[in-house]
């Protein structure tokens, strides 16, 4: 399974020309900054530990998710990602209300 | 025209960093607009004592930062605010008028005063925000985790690169902005 991903990952992902590993770095670097320059800042090994767990994480979800769009794109399966993107709507209108409940009002 | 798409593609990522990067620097203007102390005068009030003296500063028009001496603390009360020295003696007490629903509260990370919304939740600093960095590390997490990846897979069915990395710079950006609303 982790030789097909490493392996598969390798090609350029659709409507693109940065391969799976490439995007997976990106998105990666993009979300995990935040993390890393609080604990910088914040000055907590710690949380940098943390955070670099964190990121590793982020980094096999999509590293992941990459594969499984590649096999579908190899299949001839046309993958939208909807029901990704409810998910994430829903995370985020539950997340928004649950930290004004706790924090804000 | 692969080049072409390849330097199109480039620009548009690092475009996404860039939107990303200014998300992260308006952070101390909304903490700024966050208090409602007014003052007229850069130093509200010089209080003398046997000991030393201490000093109420009002500059930034935002908060009281007061400069005071080793062991010194604030004991509030209601709407009184008692300015204790290392020894335990009064030193000085101030009085403050303040709107239904305030309160006082002194923050001794930044040896501020701040006048805040009195309700409370278990979690928060009674003043309807959280300074706790753990608290705001968690906000990051799952809002990364629960809705900006997600988001990002989401986009790769329309445009793989650009789209992903506009979608997950925007995601970081509102995360961002969350916790920017919950800090104090």
């Amino acid at each position: 399974m982790i030789h097909d991903i490493v392996t598969m990952n390798k090609n350029p992902v659709s409507h693109s020309t940065m391969t799976g590993h490439q995007l997976s770095l990106l998105l990666t670097a993009i979300l995990g900054m935040n993390l890393i320059i609080m604990s910088i800042k914040e000055f907590d090994i710690v949380m940098f530990v943390a955070s670099v767990a964190v990121i590793i994480v982020f980094f096999l979800i999509f590293e992941f998710a990459l594969y499984r769009m590649n096999v579908s794109q190899e299949q001839h399966k046309k993958k939208t990602g909807w029901k990704f993107l409810i998910f994430a709507v829903v995370c985020a209108v539950i997340l928004v209300v649950a930290v004004a409940w706790i924090y804000v009002l | 025209m692969y080049r072409i798409k390849r330097i199109v593609e480039s620009f548009f990522v690092l475009l996404a960093a860039l939107s990303f990067c200014v998300f992260l620097l308006p952070s101390q203007a909304t903490v700024a607009n966050a208090a409602g102390i007014e003052t007229t005068n850069d130093t509200l009030a010089i209080i003398p004592a046997k000991d030393g003296t201490r000093t109420l500063d009002s500059s930034n028009g935002v908060d009281v930062h007061a400069q005071l001496l080793d062991g010194d603390s604030f004991v509030i009360k209601n709407n009184e605010v008692t300015l204790v020295n290392a020894s335990g003696t009064n030193v000085a007490k101030i009085t403050v008028t303040l709107p239904v629903g305030k309160k006082v509260v002194f923050n001794s990370t930044t040896s501020t005063l701040r006048i805040v919304n009195s309700s409370s939740f278990g979690l928060m600093s009674a003043n309807g925000c959280t300074n706790n960095k753990w608290a705001q590390w968690l906000v990051r997490v799952s809002g990364d985790l629960l809705v900006c990846t997600p988001a990002a897979i989401a986009a790769t069915g329309v445009s793989a690169g650009v789209a992903e990395a506009f979608v997950a710079a925007g995601c970081a950006g509102g995360v961002e902005a969350l916790v920017t609303w919950i800090s104090c």
